[in-house]
């Protein structure tokens, strides 16, 4: 086999153009007895270089097109061998794959992360739509340790005295906020001009409350807000869902320890 | 390598129009994606609108026993306010029941609650003061104290402060009835200071003008602890 291929070569390679000889076991046809052909003396008289610089390569085809075979420079076919040369890629095409890969990666992602950006800006409210912020009021407790209390100071409507400030404790539990019933008098409400309710209180104890409305100032926003007045006397008001929770945004934001009621 | 010999015919020129374009292409499905990620977070629109979850009305057993009221409470209120009966055998929220105030059929909507132990109803709009009774499983009880009904615009008030009642608004000639838990009754017509028994429980009030006739009335409910 060595020598069909050192015969090929001594015969059709131009030049120092080297070559790669592909075995005919690749080939589909049978491989064509050449070497039986010519006499074993007749040793080409110029030795194959090995390969160090890229070099043009020869491939094997099982069908070449006639014009390519006709082309001594570039194709060389034997029976049961084809060989092809190959050119070496420029360093240019590597630099505008390189680019295309580059650009899409960059615009795919820069897409990515401005979408996010933006969405994200959406989704959470930008700043300016905070009307309240208060900072987490941390409490010590035996078993828990320290855990902050959702508690928010807003100033309340009373006749007789203007905003003043009240502690509320944050309940997304409470069907509506309320007021210990003492306050209804502090706010110029007579609870017998109220609607009476019932609820259910600890212990499935039904206990009646006081329906009415009271004007609490969040930022610059005044506002009415449904409330009950409670007999639970001594109790904390509560913020609830009905009025407060369903038309706010309350925001817990843990990074920068503080609660934040947006529009 | 055929993709590199293609690159290596194409111009420069033609690489950034055909990068430029297809980065835009992508970044459409990249931007959407995105954007209904975040919108899956944030948007009420990504979710459909809940369906209000309203009370189911389930009916339940008759009583076995007789039905009995121990208490109604308070006893007086406005047309919408909640007033509890308590006792015993109402049963669990029969098919078969009534409840009759001052007369008048109490409409299924304004029975917030019927359990063998507890009514909880709300005041009928346009009743007046009367009694209160129900019908359970075929049998009756009643309340034998007069409920009474105001409005608004009701100007008498019946204030309690340390064990002593006194009627404000009233017109000259006004009584005063007061009923205790033991079934002890009060009667006065001096309604500026009328001494309650300290160690006694208010069950129900009446004023009445000279000609015994009901007039409604109101009280704070803090003073008579309702």
């Amino acid at each position: 086999m060595d020598n069909k291929i050192d015969q090929l070569s001594a015969h059709q390679s131009p030049g120092n153009q080297s070559f790669q000889p592909i075995k005919p076991s690749s080939v589909s046809q049978p491989a064509p007895s050449v070497s039986s052909a010519q006499p074993p003396q007749e040793k080409p008289t110029l030795p194959i270089k090995p390969l160090t610089d890229p070099q043009p390569q020869i491939q094997s085809q099982s069908k070449l097109e006639p014009a390519q075979a006709n082309e001594p420079n570039l194709a060389i076919q034997q029976p049961g061998f084809t060989q092809q040369e190959v050119k070496p890629v420029s360093w240019t095409v590597w630099l505008k794959l390189a680019y295309i890969v580059l650009f899409l990666a960059a615009a795919l992602t820069g897409a990515f992360f401005l979408t996010r950006k933006i969405s994200g800006q959406y989704a959470s409210q930008v700043d300016d739509q905070i009307l309240l912020q208060v900072p987490y009021q941390p409490v010590l407790w035996k078993d828990f340790g320290e855990v902050f209390e959702p508690l928010v100071e807003i100033p309340v409507y009373y006749p007789s005295k203007g905003f003043i400030k009240k502690s509320f404790l944050l309940d997304s539990g409470a069907l509506v906020s309320s007021l210990p019933r003492e306050e209804a008098k502090n706010l110029g409400l007579s609870l017998a001009k109220l609607p009476r309710s019932t609820f259910a209180g600890f212990g499935g104890t039904t206990s009646f409350a006081y329906r009415g409305e009271i004007k609490i100032k969040l930022g610059e926003q005044e506002l009415e807000m449904p409330v009950v007045f409670t007999e639970a006397a001594g109790t904390k008001p509560i913020l609830g869902r009905s009025g407060f929770f369903e038309k706010h945004s309350i925001y817990f934001n843990a990074k920068r320890e503080r609660i934040e009621i947006r529009k | 390598m055929k993709i590199l010999q293609t690159l290596e015919k194409i111009s420069f020129k033609k690489i950034v129009s055909f990068t430029f374009l297809a980065a835009i292409v992508l970044s459409i499905p990249v931007t959407v994606w995105v954007s209904q990620q975040e919108t899956k977070l944030a948007s009420k629109a990504y979710f459909e609108k809940p369906e209000v979850i309203k009370p189911i009305q389930k009916y339940g057993a008759p009583p076995s026993g007789e039905p009995r009221i121990d208490l109604v409470w308070p006893f007086l209120g406005k047309p919408g306010d909640a007033v509890l009966i308590e006792g015993e055998n109402f049963g669990e929220n029969p098919r078969d029941k009534k409840l009759i105030f001052s007369g008048q059929l109490v409409p299924e909507t304004d029975i917030n609650r019927w359990t063998p132990n507890l009514i909880e109803f709300l005041v009928p709009q346009g009743s007046n003061s009367g009694l209160i009774s129900l019908e359970t499983g075929g049998k009756t009880a009643g309340w034998p104290y007069f409920f009474t009904v105001y409005n608004l615009q009701t100007k008498i008030q019946v204030t309690e402060n340390n064990d002593i009642l006194r009627i404000i608004n009233a017109p000259q000639g006004t009584k005063i009835e007061v009923f205790f838990t033991d079934g002890g009754q009060l009667i006065s017509d001096q309604p500026q200071a009328i001494r309650l028994p300290s160690d006694k429980t208010i069950v129900s009030v009446l004023v009445k003008n000279s000609q015994d006739h009901l007039l409604p009335f109101f009280v704070e409910p803090e003073e008579f602890g309702f």
